[in-house]
């Protein structure tokens, strides 16, 4: 097994700068959504109505996606089924030569990443640039998204302001006015030239047949406005069955991520522009994409479909917290990360991920459609688990453990043998040293010592003043 | 004219929304009025080119005779060759179908004559609702402007809430990212 986690949280851990961005955005996004979710009274169960929605639309997707895409079509678009990942960029690729593309302008999709659309256009020759801020910061430094709402919280002003200086061929003053006047501008011309524009999708109504994009700046609009084509990207779990249901999830998606009421701009779109109309795509494609979604159906993971992409579930993760998204070593981190992450790209190169967790269940609390995220992390260990043990002589450790605690006078006496063995590296009842693997873990933390009596120990004379039961 | 802010009907709720998500409101008695006080506000901010919606509801409100009286270029929406002139415009005046007062919510629907580029791409986006259009909630909401199409949702609906905004650049909040930096939501009250 790999330990990329480990590689890749070590290198976040030693980047002050980044964990303080980290703590600052995470804590931010965390304290808004407290105050939303107060604010709109009855949280939980709005939850659970959230659940029901998602549980119910996995049960019938196969339903609820012919009826969509029935009524996309119907609305005047057009309907394109890939089933990987390659097959989904090619069809996209194929848009592009088809409508002489070479400029296209993204809203954010993070199943865009998924299929390595950039790259894949990149090969024919097509520009793809991202235009939600964070995103275009990233993209332009050459990196990846850090957290699915905030993509560049990694990086502080500075940089950025060094980053868009060496754009403009001039310096670009670091206080954020000045910073989203050079983006909107550059960003401006770009979505005035290009011939498509590609969009993720946060939901696709049955219903209506309607795609609905959720933002706060307005990118999602520019992109479907101007442009001759518009692509969305849609994983085939965004479905929703009515607009009903899409009313309920409104409500949670923004508070989960943000603590907003509501974002800016939410955008539902049904069918190209219409006759007459003077702006809008001339075309719509919608690709909706399996690439292992269908997998989960039915099984043990279903309920990791349910997701709506908020992000609360990192804000709460204590290892999230500490080592920010791209430790994760994909496109999604946090708790919900390390779930589809292993489901998704193969248990090979990310079956560490599920041990990126302490189990705490924060992520479960934090769920806009109550994602049993823990349960899932265990699930996953166990599956993983018959590939043996992670460390040479864990297995030999556990069963060092196991003969001692089968036996209570073994276990006495193991008691008090670590009591004479702690006397050395003991210090003001911390531990201050252990053998191998021991060592690694108190470089970092403090292990209390064994006490002078144990509870055990102690019990004998408890017992007498213990009330005697009735 | 412009009338004071009292307790609680729809009208001063989704304004104290919109103004709370860093909008600008206004409640005007009558069309006239709430043409009037656009005018003035155009004039103060020196505006020079207004694009505006070609629709009916503004038409009856008298806008282009009062954008006529202005020192300033106003153009109604004339489809794709539009766009060039909508990108330079100071202002884009549009009319919501609804509102939701709850989340100070505009529902901006294209059409024939309504570009989606008019609200979006000027820096300062105008809009006008009929107080009988505001209502509580999201789904009311959608309930009053699917009656009003017959039932058929608009190629965009634009559910808008305030200034474009932003807080990628360490989590520090600007307005006008892409689309506009100011809105104005003008409520009419006592029929158009």
């Amino acid at each position: 097994m790999t330990r990329g986690f480990v590689r890749r949280s070590l290198a976040a851990l030693e980047d002050p700068s980044l964990r303080r961005a980290v703590r600052f955005a995470t804590d931010r996004l965390r304290s808004s959504k407290a105050r939303a979710q107060a604010e709109f009274g009855d949280w939980e169960a709005l939850r659970r109505r959230g659940e029901e929605i998602r549980s119910r639309t996995m049960r019938n997707l196969g339903r609820y996606l012919d009826e969509f895409a029935e009524k996309v079509r119907q609305a005047g678009g057009q309907v394109h089924f890939a089933a990987d990942a390659e097959a989904a960029a090619s069809i996209v690729r194929g848009l592009a030569r088809r409508y002489g593309v070479k400029l296209a302008v993204k809203s954010k999709s993070m199943l865009s990443e998924e299929i390595r659309l950039n790259e894949a256009l990149a090969a024919d020759g097509v520009e793809a640039v991202e235009t939600d801020l964070g995103e275009y910061i990233v993209q332009m430094a050459g990196e990846t998204p850090s957290h699915i709402i905030v993509p560049a919280l990694h990086k502080d002003r500075r940089s950025i302001a060094a980053l868009f200086s060496r754009i403009a061929g001039e310096p670009v003053p670091d206080d954020t006015p000045s910073l989203t006047a050079f983006a909107r501008g550059r960003l401006r011309e770009l979505f005035l030239q290009a011939g498509m524009g590609i969009t993720g999708c946060n939901f696709g109504v049955a219903e209506t047949g309607s795609v609905v994009i959720v933002t706060n700046e307005g990118n999602g609009r520019m992109v479907t406005t101007l442009p001759r084509v518009q692509v969305t990207l849609m994983g085939m779990e965004r479905v929703v069955p009515t607009l009903e249901d899409l009313d309920a999830l409104l409500e949670l998606l923004p508070r989960a991520a943000t603590g907003q009421a509501t974002t800016s701009y939410v955008n539902i779109m049904t069918g190209p522009r219409r006759p007459g109309e003077g702006d809008g795509p001339e075309a719509l494609h919608v690709v909706i994409v399996d690439n292992g979604r269908s997998g989960l159906l039915g099984g043990k993971y279903e309920a990791a479909l349910h997701c709506i992409r908020c992000g609360a579930c990192m804000n709460v993760c204590p290892v999230y917290r500490q080592v920010g998204g791209h430790a994760y070593g994909w496109i999604v981190g946090g708790p919900i990360g390390s779930v589809i992450t292993p489901l998704f790209e193969g248990m090979e190169g990310f079956g560490d991920l599920p041990q990126a967790s302490s189990l705490c269940g924060a992520c479960y609390e934090a769920c806009p459609v109550r994602i049993p995220l823990h349960d899932l992390l265990i699930q996953l260990r166990a599956d993983d688990a018959p590939k043996g043990p992670s460390l040479k002589g864990e297995s030999a450790a556990f069963r060092l453990w196991r003969w001692l605690m089968a036996s209570p006078r073994r276990y006495r006496l193991a008691l008090r043998l670590g009591r004479l063995a702690q006397a050395p590296v003991k210090r003001g009842g911390r531990l201050r040293w252990g053998p191998p693997p021991l060592n690694r873990w108190l470089a970092g933390r403090e292990l209390p010592a064994l006490p002078r009596r144990t509870f055990r120990e102690m019990w004998p004379e408890l017992e007498k003043e213990a009330p005697a039961d009735d | 004219m412009i009338e004071e802010r009292g307790a609680g009907d729809l009208s001063e709720r989704f304004c104290a929304a919109w103004e709370a998500l860093g909008g600008e409101a206004a409640l005007a008695e009558s069309a006239a009025a709430a043409v009037a006080e656009v005018a003035r506000r155009l004039q103060e901010a020196g505006a020079k080119k207004i694009v505006y919606w070609q629709d009916e509801r503004l038409e009856a409100a008298g806008l282009e005779r009062a954008l006529g009286a202005l020192p300033l270029e106003a153009r109604p929406w004339d489809g794709a060759g539009g766009i060039a002139f909508a990108a330079a415009a100071d202002a884009g005046i549009t009319w919501a179908d609804a509102a939701v007062a709850a989340t100070g919510t505009l529902m901006v629907a294209a059409d024939i004559g309504a570009g989606r580029s008019v609200g979006l791409l000027p820096p300062w986006h105008i809009c006008f609702v009929r107080a009988e259009d505001v209502r509580l909630s999201r789904s009311e909401a959608w309930r009053a402007l699917l009656a009003r199409r017959g039932g058929r949702m608009p190629s965009a609906l634009h559910m808008v809430s305030g200034p474009s905004r932003t807080a990628d650049i360490e989590m520090d909040l600007a307005v006008g990212v892409h689309g506009p930096g100011r809105a104005l939501a003008v409520v009419l009250r006592g029929g158009a």
